[in-house]
This record gives C-alpha cells, sequence and structure tokens, in this order.
C-alpha cells in the first residue's frame, strides 16, 4: 500500500501545500509582528475612519442645513385645504401656486423686492468704498496715533448698537452739524428718520452694520500684500493714491467679495435698523419689515380681499395656514438672496484664503 | 458666468471708449476743455504743488491717510462718539420730552419731584436693577447664554473648519452649504416663523400637540416607528446645531482662513517625524490659529449679545419715551458684555501662541 506511487506524490503533494501555507502563515505572523508594517497599517485604517467619521458629521450636518429649507419649499406648493391632510408628507396632492400668490401680495412683492435690492447694492458699495480707504490707510499709510483711531473705531464694533441708537435717534430727529445745516435748512434743524438716505449715511461714513468688522478684514488683508508691492510702485513714480487705486485694489478683490457680501446679505436681512430709523413706509417697503407683520397682515388681506372664498372661510382662522403663509414669505424673501449666492458662492468659498482675515 | 458676464460688459466698455477717443472732434474737445480746467484750476495746482509738493514721501502719506480716514472718522465722531456720550449724559439724568415743542428736557444728576430737583446720581440705574422686574432677569440670562455660546460655539466653529479644510470629494459643495445659514440667519424670518409658532404653541397648550410637528422632523421620525426618547433627542440635538450652524457661520470662516495661512512645511516635518493628524491638529494647528481664537471670542461675544433678549426690554423703554432709564439699561448691558470681553480675553490672551517665521 505505501508503496504505491500515486499516493506517495499525493501525500508529498499535500506536504509541500503544508509547508507553504505554514511559510505563508508564518510571514503574515512576522508583518503582524513587524513594527513599521504594523504602523502603517494603523495609519491607514486611522486615515480611513477618520475619513468616513467627517463625512458622516459633514454630510449629516449638511442633511441639517438642507432638510428645513426644502420642507418649506414642499410645503409652500401645497394646497391650503391640504394642510391638515396627515397623509401628505412629501409630495402635494394638488400643486399649487396660491401660497405664492397670497404671500406675493401681502409681501407687496415686486416692490418691496426692487426697494430691497436698490438699498442693499447701493449700501454694499458705500460700506466697501469707505472700510476699504479706511482699512488701506490703517495697514500701510500709519502715523503716530492712527493706531489709537483704529482702537476707538474697533469700539464701534464692541460697544452694542443698542446703548448708541436711542441717543442717535434724539439726534437724527433733529439733525445738525455744528448749527450748519439749520443755515440751508430756513434755520430749522435736519430729521433724518424715516428716510432711506439715513442707512446711506451711516454706510457712506463707515458705521453702517457692522462697518468696524470689514475695517478689520480690510486692514488685515492689506497688511498682507508684501511692502515690496508699494516699494516698487513708488520707485516707478507712483503717488499714494495711484498705489492704492492701480496696484492694492485689484489685488484686494477677494476681500472685497467677502465685504460685499456681507454687507449685501446683512444689509438684506435687517430688521433692527430699518426699524429704528423707521425707514419701512407705506410708500417705500422693504422685505424684512413686511414679512415682520406678515401674520398680522394675513387676516385683514384675507378678509377685505375676497380670497377668503378662495381658501375657504375656516383657514383664516387656522394657525397652520398661518405658518405656512409665514413660511413662504420667508422662502419667498430669501429665494433672491439665494440664487445670487448660487452665481458667487464658488468665488466666496474658495477664496476664503486670499481674502486675508487672518493676515 | 457671472464673472464672464461682468468681462465681456467690461471689454465692450473698453472697445467702445477707444474708438471714442480716437475721433477727430473729441480729440479736439478734450484740448480745449484740458486748457480751460488748466487756467481755470491754476491757483489750486500752484497752491497744492508748494505745499503737497514740497512734503517728503511720508508726509504725504500722512495727507492721504487723513483724506482716506475722513469718512469713517466723520461717522465716528457724528454718528458714534456724540450719541454715546450723550447716551451717558442721559443715563445719569432725568429726560422728558418738552411739552412746549422740540427738544428735551434733561436733569442732570437727579430727577424732578414736585418742581423740586432730587440730587440722585445714579437714580436711573437703580430703577432699572432693582425696580424694573424683567430686566435683571433677562440680563442674567443674557450674560449665561452667551458664555455658553462662546464655549460652544468657538470648539464647534474650530472643529468644522479643521474638517472642511481638508481635501475630500463634493468639498465645494459642502462648503457653499455650511455658509448658507449665514445668509438665511435673518432676524425677520426668525420673527415671522416664531410669530406663527405662538399661535402653534398656544393650540398646543390646549392639546392639540399634532399641529405643530407637521412642520418639523419629529413627526417624519415618529412616523418611521423610532422611540419617542430617542425622537426628542434627536429633534432636539438637530435644532441646537441648526441654531449653532447659522451663528458660527462668520466664526468658521475666520478659522477656515487662519487654517489655510499656516506654512504646509510645519505640517510636512510633523510627518516626516512620525506625528499623527490627530496630534498635529494638537501641536501645530490649535497654537497657530489661537490668535484667531481671540478675534473669534470677541465677535461671538458681540454678536450673542446682540441677539439678546434684553433688547426688546430696552426698545419698550424708548417707545415709552423714558430716555433715561433706556440709557441706563443699555449702559448695564454694554458694561455686562465688557466684562465678559475682558474676562475672556484676559485669560486666553496667557495661552496665545504668536508665531514668527522669522525666528
Amino acid at each position: 500500500m505505501t508503496n504505491d506511487p500515486n499516493r506517495r506524490t499525493a501525500r508529498e503533494k499535500i506536504q509541500a501545500l503544508r509547508e507553504t501555507a505554514k511559510a505563508k502563515y508564518e510571514q503574515i505572523k512576522i508583518d503582524l509582528n513587524n513594527p513599521i508594517k504594523r504602523a502603517v497599517r494603523a495609519k491607514k485604517l486611522a486615515d480611513k475612519g477618520s475619513g468616513l467619521l467627517r463625512g458622516f458629521i459633514i454630510f449629516g450636518l449638511s442633511f441639517v442645513i438642507i432638510f428645513p429649507m426644502f420642507r418649506q419649499i414642499t410645503l409652500a406648493l401645497r394646497h391650503p385645504t391640504d394642510i391638515n391632510n396627515p397623509l401628505i408628507i412629501w409630495i402635494p396632492e394638488q400643486f399649487s401656486l396660491l401660497n405664492f400668490e397670497i404671500s406675493m401680495t401681502i409681501l407687496r412683492y415686486w416692490k418691496a423686492l426692487w426697494n430691497n435690492i436698490q438699498v442693499s447694492t447701493l449700501v454694499m458699495i458705500l460700506q466697501i468704498a469707505a472700510t476699504a480707504l479706511a482699512g488701506y490707510a490703517f495697514a500701510r499709510l500709519r502715523f503716530k496715533g492712527s493706531n489709537l483711531i483704529f482702537w476707538l473705531v474697533m469700539l464701534t464694533l464692541i460697544v452694542p448698537p443698542q446703548t448708541v441708537s436711542v441717543a442717535r435717534m434724539l439726534y437724527f430727529k433733529n439733525f445738525d452739524v455744528l448749527g450748519i445745516i439749520a443755515l440751508f435748512n430756513n434755520g430749522d434743524p435736519l430729521n433724518l428718520l424715516g428716510k432711506v438716505s439715513t442707512i446711506y449715511l451711516m454706510a457712506g461714513l463707515g458705521m453702517g452694520i457692522r462697518s468696524a468688522l470689514f475695517i478689520y478684514i480690510f486692514r488685515q488683508f492689506f497688511r498682507g500684500i508684501p511692502t515690496e508691492l508699494d516699494e516698487s510702485a513708488q520707485i516707478d513714480g507712483a503717488g499714494v493714491f495711484r498705489t492704492f487705486w492701480n496696484v492694492m485694489l485689484p489685488n484686494a478683490r477677494g476681500a472685497m467679495l467677502t465685504v460685499g457680501l456681507f454687507a449685501f446679505v446683512w444689509q438684506w436681512n435687517d430688521v433692527y435698523f430699518s426699524r429704528i430709523l423707521a425707514v419701512s413706509t407705506s410708500n417705500f417697503p422693504l422685505l424684512t419689515m413686511q414679512l415682520a407683520n406678515t401674520s398680522e397682515r394675513l387676516q385683514h388681506y384675507l378678509v377685505f380681499s375676497g380670497m377668503e372664498m378662495l381658501v375657504g372661510p375656516d383657514m383664516r382662522r387656522n394657525p397652520l395656514f398661518v405658518s405656512l403663509i409665514s413660511n413662504t414669505s420667508a422662502f419667498l424673501m430669501m429665494m433672491p438672496v439665494l440664487i445670487a449666492y448660487l452665481f458667487v458662492q464658488k468665488y466666496f468659498v474658495e477664496g476664503i484664503e486670499r481674502t486675508g482675515i487672518v493676515g | 458666468m457671472f464673472v464672464r458676464m461682468i468681462d465681456a460688459i467690461d471689454v465692450g466698455i473698453r472697445i467702445l471708449l477707444r474708438k471714442i477717443t480716437r475721433t477727430k472732434v473729441y480729440n479736439a474737445i478734450s484740448k480745449t476743455l484740458s486748457q480751460i480746467f488748466f487756467y481755470l484750476l491754476w491757483p489750486i495746482n500752484w497752491l497744492v504743488k508748494r505745499t503737497y509738493g514740497n512734503l517728503s514721501f511720508r508726509s504725504q502719506k500722512v495727507v492721504w491717510s487723513f483724506i482716506f480716514l475722513t469718512p469713517v472718522l466723520t461717522g465716528f465722531l457724528l454718528l458714534f462718539a456724540y450719541p454715546l456720550v450723550m447716551s451717558l449724559i442721559y443715563s445719569f439724568s432725568d429726560v422728558s420730552i418738552n411739552p412746549d415743542g422740540g427738544g428735551l428736557i434733561i436733569v442732570f444728576g437727579g430727577y424732578m419731584e414736585n418742581g423740586v430737583k432730587v440730587s440722585d446720581f445714579f437714580f436711573q440705574y437703580k430703577e432699572a436693577l432693582l425696580v424694573n422686574p424683567n430686566y435683571p432677569v433677562e440680563l442674567v440670562n443674557t450674560i449665561q447664554t452667551s458664555v455658553i455660546n462662546l464655549l460652544v460655539i468657538t470648539i464647534f466653529s474650530l472643529l468644522i473648519a479643521v474638517m472642511l479644510n481638508g481635501n475630500f470629494k463634493g468639498r465645494g459643495f459642502v462648503r457653499a452649504v455650511f455658509f448658507l445659514p449665514v445668509i438665511f440667519n435673518s432676524e425677520a424670518i426668525d420673527m415671522a416663523v416664531s410669530a406663527a409658532g405662538a399661535v402653534d404653541a398656544v393650540l398646543n397648550s390646549m392639546g392639540s400637540g399634532a399641529l405643530s410637528a407637521v412642520f418639523d422632523l419629529r413627526q417624519f421620525l415618529i412616523g418611521a416607528n423610532i422611540p419617542q426618547g430617542v425622537v426628542e433627542f434627536l429633534t432636539g440635538i438637530t435644532s441646537a446645531i441648526y441654531r449653532t450652524i447659522s451663528y458660527s457661520g462668520v466664526q468658521i470662516l475666520i478659522f477656515l482662513a487662519a487654517i489655510q495661512s499656516v506654512p504646509i512645511h510645519l505640517y510636512e516635518a510633523a510627518k516626516i517625524e512620525g506625528a499623527t493628524g490627530y496630534e498635529s491638529f494638537w501641536k501645530i494647528t490649535l497654537p497657530m490659529v489661537s490668535p484667531m481664537i481671540l478675534t473669534v471670542v470677541v465677535f461671538t461675544v458681540i454678536d450673542s449679545f446682540l441677539r439678546s433678549s434684553v433688547t426688546p426690554i430696552i426698545t419698550r423703554m424708548y417707545n415709552l419715551q423714558n430716555y433715561g432709564l433706556n440709557a441706563a439699561m443699555s449702559w448695564i448691558y454694554l458694561a455686562s458684555s465688557i466684562l465678559i470681553l475682558g474676562i475672556s480675553v484676559g485669560l486666553l490672551s496667557k495661552v496665545v501662541f504668536y508665531y514668527d517665521e522669522r525666528s
């Protein structure tokens, strides 16, 4: 039996296989104990794990951000009679733009939108102009005491606007500078309340919404530009203003984009200043102020416009309907900025490293 | 696309300008005009040459610095410093509107009682802190929330900035999403939605809890048969997270810029020495961005004080035309904000690390 040549070769084969397996096993064992390879493996695992964790957290948070917006849209597209229908969660049964119609009328949408665009754009330009000049002066055109002035200006950021606003309003009611304005206004001081130009005045004089922050950003940015640049411009015969206009400003596009975006959006969303300065009037409605009063105006509107018939008489007193209209109005207010943001977000988001907030 | 459009317009205007400048009529007109202006402005030109032209470049810079700072300085003096001082004076006095016509009657350092002045320097402050029932409570609330916000937002935004900084798929998209709350973080939207929410809350307290549920995640999760406790926990966290994200947009921006300005060679050296990502975060990223932590802390405190629940009380005092009490309240408010700022900056400035590339 043992002499069977076939059997022997089979046994040898098994033996050989066993040996190679053992060798491989030993190899793996050595590999496992090898500190270098172990470290490499641990690092790979840690990298993958942390990547996975990061992906999980980031996309989870993105979901948290996007979800309410998505919800707002799906809600806005429902017909008002479907609000109390528990069967509808995502996709509306009856698509309708009725909510949008009602919201647009209550907000006086097109007029208010046009006013908002006008005010925000002008404020943005004025803010950029005033703060870029000041930031450049603080960064490059230093003199004795310019640091002191800088910290004084930073004080405007630290002092909450509530502290100043009442005295400011009382001052604005009878606005005058050393009696000069009264000379041109039949001896009476000027009343600046209830005028849009007051907001422009504040933005142009660097006292708009968080202007001090913008001055800070511009200062840090201009400090980050190498001094060789303006020295060479100076050697080539450029004066101070020319250096600023032709050399520095073209380099500051990133900072200008950041500041411009913030100035625009904060003005767009602003309630505080629009309210205390009483800017939004019936002749000059602003979206934010219209939106803030939506739920009160809805009742009036439904009764007086006959829209009550369209949505049903019970609907007027339905709190869900009120919040539905509020939601839709909020969405309508956000939409133009959202669309504008989609255009500039790439330059904004990727240009952060060049804004030089850090210097 | 947006930038391309602007570029196209820019090129078009340039071509148009070139065509205009090449015509003969234009040349003739411009020549005569420049001559007229030369003779008209000759005295000014002479004056500028005699004074400004004789200055050294350093002094010229100072002159330009003042020109650049003019708008901000005027704004600071007129719209900030003057109202601030006036508000300080109001806070120590009894302010009332003159019944005979415009203007205010200010009794400094006391109040009128039956036509006799009672001298009490701090009576408005006493009234704000001791008599008014709501103000002290809301002030303590504000201080608490702002301290909590300070910790949570600073840590959260640093972590998010570190996560967003890495290179991963869909980075552009995620970054764009994370800055959305900055844009939509509007008081008006909050007000509109909460005005509607108030109606809901009333109905909910009367026992119809299902009403508000349509509008959030809760019903969705309950519908998916998830236990009540887990649902409460999740919805609580998501709303807290959403609020935190929407308040920490600027902070993430600042940290992201700070992280991106850390020299890469530091990380490379650490990697060669065998440091893990975790170690290099603690040993490199954190010390390098620590100056920015100071900035973020200051900004967060200011920001959370802006959203304070004290504001409505202060505004109500204005509407009641109790200007003195209003001023006193806002000065207490300012003092507490500066106190928190001072403590946190004092604590942090000991651990801040300033990196100098040259040393």
